[in-house]
């Protein structure tokens, strides 16, 4: 008798930035969520405990359903780059050795171990102890102690995971796959080739010659966070004129084929602690800007510098690709690929006709990619290659759920079953000038909140710009806003060509002339096209404010305030409402108007927690 | 009996700063020794080795890991 007991595999990243885990069931993504949602903490690179219980409950499984875990990397082959990379620099990374030593011996070279016993608080009570620990452990108190996992676990490697993360989910029968990120093991950079469910890699480029690392130095040398203020360079990128690109390629020696060295006398990430070196500093003659220095318009034009060296880069990277593999069909992956502006001149420059970018582009993807690729190797024959139709991957609340919590807390609401009268409502507060926290259906996976865990308001109001990013998100006011327009009139305001970008990684120049709120000072935009297919209550909501105004696109960013992850539940929805300035707040069918809400009184109820300045 | 327990908890958190200092110590000094003598020496020859490599010519390289099996996707290396 056949076994039609489907195939679940639960993807992991973790333990460097950004950690997540996914159920792949027969090769399709059914959950997918970032630990930092659930814990509050950006970036949070601890073990997903919470988003593989929340991955677990979503598939209506146990650990006990699991066939494999996959983890996005190889820990022995980054080991072995670290030390290799000591042996060349020795004897200057001395403090840099301790620190990473510390962390490996404590924790990184128990990589399965950690993994399989973190994951024992999810698996039955299983006594997988040797004898000797029973006959001891069974006389004390610790009867239940350390379950493990004892499944198998799968190591992907990290460039192969990336690569993965965006072929199977492109829904392409053939495409060459570009990753490129700050470093995996060894990788950089990679080139892999995608034909039905196989997919190889190719070619690689190795740490320390990184793009992502470079633009990583220069995010340290402007004064931003490592690993977390990238997206903020490249926001700050069109205030300036590049300037500087020169002096940027010269850090660089680039071969013919778009590969480059990293001058190594300019970058100290290899031994130190750092990631310039004093000649770096030298070479552009400004010291490091610390975070709470003033911007100038010198770190401006060396944004914009920087800015143009990497869509140079990348598209000489593609170039190269598309002479070695050829075809029609690209995906990108990897840190990089999260740089709309150089996507979107990836898109309008660039030799392939189709060219997908997986919306979770960074390590978060990497528990995805780590499983389907998985998956692609246990089942060769039946790998189902449906492209993934929907991003929104993460947990929901239900309406009994919300209403419950509002009538605890006492606050007023205004309850809309229809979701036709649901959109009109929200529109009518956008119409007239209200800026709406929007909560609605399950998370998006990824870095950009796509409708339901956005902040809305309308884009034909300057001001919404500088009261959103001051007075609600608390943030630089140079940040920009993307916009999110109806995907069948994108071409009218925005020259997309035809492309749609419904996960916000592409840029275009805007047509109009009457949206300054989400237009950069460059003229470009970061795109998102809704369609009815990728999420109806979203596109309604534009619908109806289009039909209120003539105007089809709205404001829409992170529902979130500075330094704090995107909202996950209504809960922490609401907190992000009483702290901000936002005039409505929409949890599913409920509708709250800040002026029904005694804020002060609410806030003493809640935990408010304290988010860095990130 | 509290007063014990207000002393052996004294006494925990003191032998608990102590061991950490000593442990920090220890810490440095061991992975000194690794780092300045068996790296060390790997780095010496390494040097040496790298005076008779060739210039690149490009930064690309073959990825060597091939094929794929679950197997070799069970181990870490």
């Amino acid at each position: 008798m056949a076994n039609n007991k489907p195939t679940y595999l639960l993807g992991l990243a973790c333990f460097y930035h950004d950690s997540s885990a996914c159920v792949v069931k027969d090769g399709v993504v059914v959950a997918a969520a970032q630990e930092e949602r659930f814990t509050r903490l950006k970036h949070d690179e601890n073990f997903p405990t919470q988003a593989v219980a929340y991955c677990l409950a979503e598939a209506g499984i146990s650990m006990n359903d699991i066939d494999g875990v996959c983890f996005y990397e190889k820990p022995l082959w980054k080991f072995e780059r670290l030390l290799l990379t000591y042996i060349q620099e020795w004897p200057r990374g001395f403090v840099s050795f301790i620190k990473a030593m510390r962390a490996w011996l404590s924790k990184k070279l128990w990589m399965e171990h950690i993994i399989r016993k973190e994951l024992g608080e999810f698996w039955p009570a299983y006594d997988y102890r040797p004898w000797y620990h029973r006959f001891v452990f069974n006389r004390l108190p610790l009867k239940q102690a350390f379950p493990q996992f004892e499944g198998k676990i799968y190591y992907v490697p990290h460039h192969l995971s990336h690569a993965a993360s965006t072929y199977y989910p492109s829904g392409f029968e053939d495409a060459t796959v570009l990753t490129v990120d700050g470093v995996g093991e060894w990788s950089t950079t990679s080139l892999a080739l995608g034909h039905g469910s196989k997919l190889e890699l190719k070619e690689e480029m190795v740490f320390p010659d990184s793009l992502g690392l470079l633009y990583s130095a220069f995010t340290y040398y402007l004064g931003f966070k490592v690993n977390s203020g990238e997206y903020k360079v490249m926001g700050l990128a069109p205030y300036g004129e590049a300037k500087y690109t020169q002096e940027i390629w010269d850090l660089l020696d680039v071969f013919d084929d778009g590969s480059f060295r990293m001058k190594p006398e300019f970058f100290a990430y290899r031994y130190g602690l750092r990631m310039t070196s004093q000649k770096f500093v030298k070479h552009f003659g400004t010291p490091v800007r610390q975070p709470e220095d003033e911007l100038t318009q010198w770190h401006k034009d060396m944004a914009a510098s920087l800015q143009q060296v990497t869509e140079e880069l990348m598209l000489k990277l593609v170039q190269y690709a598309y002479l070695q593999y050829g075809g029609k069909n690209l995906c990108l992956s990897g840190g990089v690929a999260l740089n709309c502006v150089a996507n979107g001149r990836i898109v309008r420059e660039g030799p392939f006709e189709n060219v997908y970018v997986f919306p979770a582009a960074g390590d978060a993807g990497g528990s995805v990619g780590a499983a389907l690729y998985t998956y692609s190797i246990m089942e060769p024959e039946s790998h189902n290659l449906a492209p993934v139709k929907t991003i929104y991957l993460g947990p929901k609340n239900s309406n009994s759920e919300i209403e419950s919590f509002l009538q605890e807390y006492g606050i007023k609401f205004d309850k809309i079953l229809s979701e036709e009268d649901r959109a009109k409502s929200i529109a009518q507060h956008l119409a007239d000038n209200k800026v709406i926290g929007l909560f609605q259906g399950r998370m998006e996976f990824g870095p950009r909140a796509l409708g339901n865990r956005s902040i809305i308001a309308d884009p034909r109001q300057n001001e919404n710009w500088k009261r959103v990013n001051i007075k609600i998100k608390f943030r630089e006011d140079f940040r920009p806003f993307a916009p999110s327009v109806m995907a069948d009139k994108a071409d009218d305001i925005f020259d997309l060509r035809g492309v749609e970008s419904p996960y916000m990684l592409l840029t275009a120049h805007t047509k109009a002339k009457d949206l300054p709120a989400i237009t950069h000072v460059n003229g470009s935009a970061r795109i998102q096209t809704v369609s009815p297919e990728d999420n109806k209550p979203y596109y309604d909501i534009i619908s109806a404010f289009n039909d209120l105004t003539g105007c089809s696109t709205i404001i829409n960013t992170s529902f979130n305030v500075r330094g704090e992850p995107i909202v996950c539940d209504h809960i922490d929805a609401f907190k992000c409402f009483i702290r901000t300035d936002m005039d409505i707040l929409v949890l599913e069918n409920f509708i709250v108007n800040v002026d029904d809400v005694d804020k002060e009184a609410l806030k003493s109820q809640f935990e408010l927690e304290v988010f860095g300045d990130d | 009996m509290k007063i014990l327990s207000t002393i052996g908890s004294k006494f925990w958190k003191g032998w608990m700063y102590f061991a950490e200092k000593v442990g920090w110590v220890n810490e440095h000094i061991l992975l000194g020794v690794v780092y300045f003598v068996a790296i060390g020496l790997y780095a010496i020859l390494y040097d040496v080795t790298r005076i008779f490599k060739p210039k690149p010519k490009t930064m690309w390289r073959t990825f060597e890991h091939q094929p794929m099996t679950l197997e070799a996707l069970e181990k870490q290396f």
